[in-house]
């Protein structure tokens, strides 16, 4: 029996959950944001209220000048009207933000907008071993857990204070990875990025908690531009984790991230996302853009880079997490879960390039699409003429439901070296009809048994998440796809 | 664009010599528009995405003269088969014996051809395509009218045998509901000759038409060959595509099916075989515009010495084309340091009912397959021309017409066996 | 336990089941054989409550209520089980999930509470035994890689865990060797009790040397043609499907007639 699945008799369904963005509450606290636009004035003017270094402030102004001779990208597989950079405020932060020197000093409003989000600031109620840095428009409100990561000689800290305290850090590694005339957005975020976390892991230590940042954007008609850093020293080892939040409005707001990544020597750097940004309500009005440059150096030989994506939340993501494969033996992991319902769109996916000889890449990349949502998968696997013995294996998996939305796969291999060997895949696919029966016949109902087969559909992305991370996405990806059957 | 370092006189300098004395209104409507078109993208660069990793540099540092109609001066393998003869785009009557009611030169079946001319091209053609309409001047034109099956196997040799030349040749394969024709076409040059051969074949099938179409590519080492297989098929039309490319300086194919009736079915194979500095583009794009239509593709490369490949597969599934059933399939061995194989799958769909998958391999021979036959005797040099025969060979086998596959057989296993053909 | 009446159905307009009338009483088991397209499993997936077909005339009873009121999960939760023909294989989720969901599920439907994790495991084990399926097999994707016969064990071992009051096992021994044939009866025996009945559906008498039915029902048709104990198989067996071909005109003349 062909007949499709999303038949009349399932309509109902449609009518039985409508999705709720539970995370679209705005808080009410009293801010200190620029005017929108942008010139170098409002460049300088962010630099100063950072008081920072001067090769700051010229490396701003450097990417600045870049962005302005650079077009905006349009080969993305993603529609939107477009974006006036001169009606968005590059600055915004709560007012009462001194030094933090305990939570006492924290805006209760605050603390109770990340306990409402689920995330708990309050070191007695943290989570296990994870330390939280929570960023809350363009700045980083609170970092748990300092004094124990620094026994250990970890640096887990906002950015902008590691400006001040470790300049001589920021200055060698900032835009070593991705330098300010790399794209559009990511010179962008260069001129003007705020906040963002950083991380530092000295030879030999294996970080001894999961590190973890919160980003929220919560100010309407702001950007949110944050900057993520991590080195891990030779034989280092840390495990990152990312969340992200906004209010339900009616307006898009942008959101450009960059995180760069640089592992030496036998360093191992794991790096976990849930972006759950506001995706927009059914008719497409407001969400977030979100436009990302993430990219990783496996600078050393042996060094590993592990990025783990479930991307439920955004109008549009734009997004590549990459792997440059420098070192010999290193190895690159891109797993990756994107949804879009809805009229969500995403163009996602990753670089791999092989540089050093030895070196492995695995891409797993396992796209939903329902309602009107369209997803891309774009990757580039690149073996560079000296990098002998390169491996890569890449799936790349589509469901979709329903007849209204779209997968794309846009897979690009580039291969120089006659010893590499690649291999790559890609189905599209439904939830078949015989599927559903047979797990209601087993006593399941429609939306179990849907739950039950697209969790199946992501498991080798899910089990690379850490645990609590892990469950969260399923939660997350299982309210996403309330309604989308029928 | 054109750039102002490029030679582009030749592009312009033969516009009235085109289909000389055709003074048709349907016709030089389209070549007006062709030009149209042509101007506003020129020839295409790197820039372009669907050209990043073929360079036109020495194409277009060369000039091209449209010569006049001349007689063969080479000498043709023997064949029992009907055979068209064209020498530098000009069909040879003397050599030729395959004309008959149904199979034609273009410039005598300007009539015929009016309603489906230029009809299965993309909408929005690169500039070697807009050319070929500007300017085609002459090709092969085979009209089967409703229930007609040609018998056996038509042979159409395209032979480019003067140095400097350029042809636009543009070949229609008309054929009827319920018809039935296999068409080999060839391309064959002097080693050594430079030449742009720019050539389209223009494939309209029928409902329940068969059409076989191959396409042998042994151009001159030093040739430009710029050639499109364009396909609109309508209900249970069956059309298979074989592509088959040996030699030239730079290829570049644009294979494309439109899937327009339901039950449509179009299988495109592809083997190239590079060596030297030979450059092959091979583009491929499946349109399900309809339901229940399937596609099924296999494309294999191997490349030594400096040549390299690019593999472009586009496979589209409209809104509506549920029970689609598409699949692609490229496999490439680097046989060489310095081979390059670049491949661009692409899935692109709309509908959900559908089962779409594309697989995609670079790497070597296998090396327990390699152990094996060495561990029954056979020496390493041997069992590496015998696996990499094997791998060329899986596209080979899904020829059905028992002559073309056996002598493709001999051909490749000529270049790939040097010296070793007893082995199979 | 269950009554069809009169029963027709039909899938894209086409009419399969012409008046299908059996009645199955608690502790029983039915054998339901026929050709191919005769509507075997057709009325087995009438019984489940599948998608696509149409029901045109007729009733099924089950415990004295309308079944086809109810949909396929609510069937699966009042104890109606089908082993299916061919399992469906389901990538990503573990035997085991599935089984827990399932089992929840139905205790959810009658109010009970969540299996504890332990008892789960300890009951999930002893019924792979049952069945002699490797305990590695549970953990591993619903029947996703598993050979011909691995998919029947495992539709066994669903059965004997989810327990349920009509078992429908539609053509369990297709595709099964000797020693499978015997392993899956041996399962299905141990599962035969007073209160729970099962209909067999099958093509060859074969089956029926290891799960000894009640009652031996042929369908022709879309109709039950003859009907009769355990020696109307072998008699089948002995004379071939064509001897019911003439059956199937007394019938229509009958029912004509009437």
């Amino acid at each position: 029996m062909s007949a499709p699945i999303l038949n009349e008799k399932n309509k109902d369904l449609k009518k039985l959950v409508k999705r709720e963005y539970k995370e679209g509450f705005v808080t009410d606290i009293e801010s200190d944001t620029f005017e929108p636009g942008l010139d170098e004035d409002v460049i300088r003017r962010i630099s100063a209220k950072k008081n920072e270094p001067e090769f700051m402030l010229e490396y701003r102004l450097k990417a600045f000048r870049s962005w302005l001779k650079m077009p905006e990208p349009s080969w993305a597989h993603i529609d939107y009207p477009k974006i006036d950079f001169q009606s968005i405020a590059y600055f915004s932060a709560p007012k009462e933000m001194p030094q933090l020197d305990s939570l006492d000093q924290v805006d209760p409003k605050l603390l109770e907008t990340y306990a409402k989000l689920g995330i708990p600031l309050e070191e007695q109620k943290m989570m296990n071993n994870v330390a939280v840095d929570a960023v809350f428009d363009s700045v980083s409100v609170r970092t748990t857990f300092r004094e124990t990561l620094s026994k250990a000689g970890v640096i887990f800290m906002p950015i902008s204070e590691a400006l001040q305290e470790h300049p001589e850090l920021i200055k060698q590694y900032l835009g070593s990875v991705v330098p300010t005339k790399d794209n559009y957005y990511a010179a962008l975020n260069a001129a003007v990025f705020s906040d963002g976390s950083f991380v530092y892991i000295p030879k030999g230590v294996r970080c001894p908690m999961e590190l973890s940042t919160y980003f929220r954007i919560n100010e309407m008609n702001t950007g949110q531009f944050e900057r993520t850093l991590i080195i891990a020293e030779e034989g280092a080892y840390v495990s990152y984790l990312e969340g992200c939040t906004a209010p339900q409005r009616d307006e898009n707001q942008l959101h450009a991230a960059v995180v760069e990544l640089v592992a030496h020597k036998d360093a191992e750097i794991k790096y976990s996302t849930v972006q759950n940004w506001y995706p927009g309500d059914e008719n497409g009005k407001g969400g977030i853009y979100n436009f990302v440059t993430k990219r990783g150096l496996c600078k050393g030989d042996n060094s590993k880079i592990s990025w783990t994506q479930v991307e439920t939340g955004s109008a549009i993501t734009w997004k590549y997490p990459s792997c440059v494969l420098q070192g010999d033996n290193s190895v690159g992991e891109f797993y990756s879960v994107a949804l879009t319902h809805n009229k969500q769109q995403a163009d996602t996916g990753t670089k791999m390039i092989h540089m050093g000889k030895n070196t492995s890449s695995t891409i797993i990349s396992k796209g939903i699409s329902a309602g009107h949502g369209h997803n891309t998968y774009r990757g580039l696997v690149k073996i560079l003429k000296g990098a002998d013995n390169a491996r890569n294996f890449s799936q790349c998996d589509s469901l979709l439901m329903g007849d209204q939305c779209g997968a794309h796969t846009f897979p690009y291999m580039e291969v120089q070296n006659p010893t590499a060997n690649l291999e790559h895949e890609a189905t599209t696919s439904k939830i078949s009809e015989d599927q559903l029966f047979y797990l209601k016949q087993r006593g399941l109902g429609e939306e179990a048994a849907v739950s039950m087969i697209v969790n199946g559909f992501c498991k080798d992305v899910f089990r690379e998440l850490p645990m609590e991370f892990a469950v969260e996405a399923q939660k997350l990806l299982e309210v996403s796809l309330e309604g989308a059957v029928g | 664009m054109i750039t102002a370092n490029e030679n582009t006189s030749w592009i312009t300098a033969h516009a009235d010599v085109a289909l000389s004395g055709a003074n048709i209104a349907w016709l030089n409507q389209q070549r007006k528009s062709a030009l149209t078109q042509f101007e506003a993208v020129g020839l295409p660069g790197v820039r372009d995405e669907d050209w990043r990793y073929t360079n036109l540099r020495a194409l277009k540092s060369n000039d091209y003269a449209l010569t006049s109609a001349s007689s063969l001066n080479i000498e043709l393998a023997d064949t029992t088969n009907p055979r068209l003869v064209f020498v530098d785009g000009h069909l040879d009557q003397a050599a030729s014996t395959g004309l008959s009611d149904s199979v034609t030169s273009l410039k005598d079946s300007l009539e015929i051809v009016e309603a489906h001319f230029s009809s299965t091209l993309p909408k929005k053609p690169h500039g070697f395509t807009a050319l070929n309409t500007a300017y085609a001047h002459d090709g092969y034109v085979v009209h089967l009218k409703s229930g007609q099956v040609l018998e056996g196997v038509l042979e159409v040799v395209f032979v480019s045998q003067s140095a400097d030349a350029v042809s636009h040749t543009r070949n229609l394969i008309i054929a009827d509901a319920n018809t039935q024709c296999t068409i080999v076409e060839r391309h064959v040059g002097t080693h050594g000759t430079v030449y742009l051969n720019n050539v389209i074949t223009e494939v309209v099938a029928g409902d329940n038409a068969h059409v076989d179409h191959y396409k042998i590519q042994q151009e001159s080492n030093d040739a430009f060959h710029m050639g499109g297989v364009f396909i609109n098929q309508a209900k249970g039309a069956h059309v298979k595509s074989h592509n088959i490319a040996l030699s030239g300086l730079v290829t570049r194919n644009d294979i494309h099916s439109n899937l327009l009736g339901q039950g449509a079915h179009v299988e495109m194979n592809g083997l190239v075989i590079g060596q030297g500095r030979q450059h092959v583009d091979n583009h491929t794009e499946v349109n399900h515009a309809v339901p229940n239509c399937t596609s099924d593709e296999y494309y294999k490369t191997v490349l030594d010495d400096h040549s390299r490949s690019v593999f472009r597969g586009r496979i589209i599934v409209a809104k509506d084309a549920q029970l689609t059933n598409a699949d692609q399939q490229n496999n490439n061995l680097l046989l060489s340091k310095d081979a390059e194989a670049d491949c661009k799958p692409q899935l692109e769909i709309y509908a959900d009912d559908v089962k779409c998958s594309h697989g995609a391999t670079v790497g070597q021979l296998d090396p327990v397959s390699l152990f094996y036959l060495k561990s029954r005797g056979i020496d390493a040099k041997s069992a590496n021309a015998l696996l990499t025969f094997a791998f060329a060979n899986e596209v080979i086998e899904r020829i059905n017409v028992d002559s073309v596959r056996q002598e493709l057989t001999q051909i490749i296993a000529g270049e790939l066996l040097s010296g070793l053909e007893e082995l199979v | 336990m269950l009554k069809v009446t009169n029963l027709h159905a039909s899938i894209d307009g086409k009419s399969i089941l012409n008046g299908i009338n059996l009645e199955v009483k608690p502790g029983e088991v039915h054998a339901i054989m026929g050709p191919n397209g005769s509507g075997k499993s057709t009325l087995t997936n009438v019984i489940a409550g599948r998608d696509g077909y149409e029901v045109t005339q007729g009733s099924i009873e089950y415990l004295g209520n309308d079944l086809l009121e109810l949909a396929a999960e609510e069937r699966a939760c009042e104890g109606i089980f089908l082993a299916f023909q061919y399992p469906v294989e389901i990538p990503g989720v573990s035997n085991m999930a599935m089984l827990k969901a399932a089992m929840n599920s139905m205790r959810k439907y009658h109010g009970q509470e969540e299996i504890k994790a332990g008892d789960f495991l300890k009951l999930i084990r002893e019924k792979a035994d049952l069945v002699e399926m490797k305990h590695e097999f549970l953990k591993r994707a619903v029947n996703q890689g598993f050979s011909g016969g691995e998919k029947k064990r495992n539709e066994i071992l669903q059965m004997a865990m989810l327990e349920p009051k009509l078992a429908l096992l539609d053509e369990t021994d297709s595709g099964l060797d000797i020693d499978a044939l015997k392993t899956v009866s041996h399962g299905v025996n141990a599962l035969r009790s007073p209160e729970r009945s099962m209909i067999l559906v099958t093509h060859y008498q074969r089956l029926l040397d290891y799960i000894v039915p009640d009652y031996v029902h042929v369908l022709a048709n879309g109709k039950i043609v003859k009907s009769g104990d355990k020696s109307l198989a072998l008699e089948l067996e002995a004379k071939g499907y064509s001897w019911i071909e003439g059956m199937e005109d007394t019938a229509a003349a009958v029912q004509q007639a009437s």
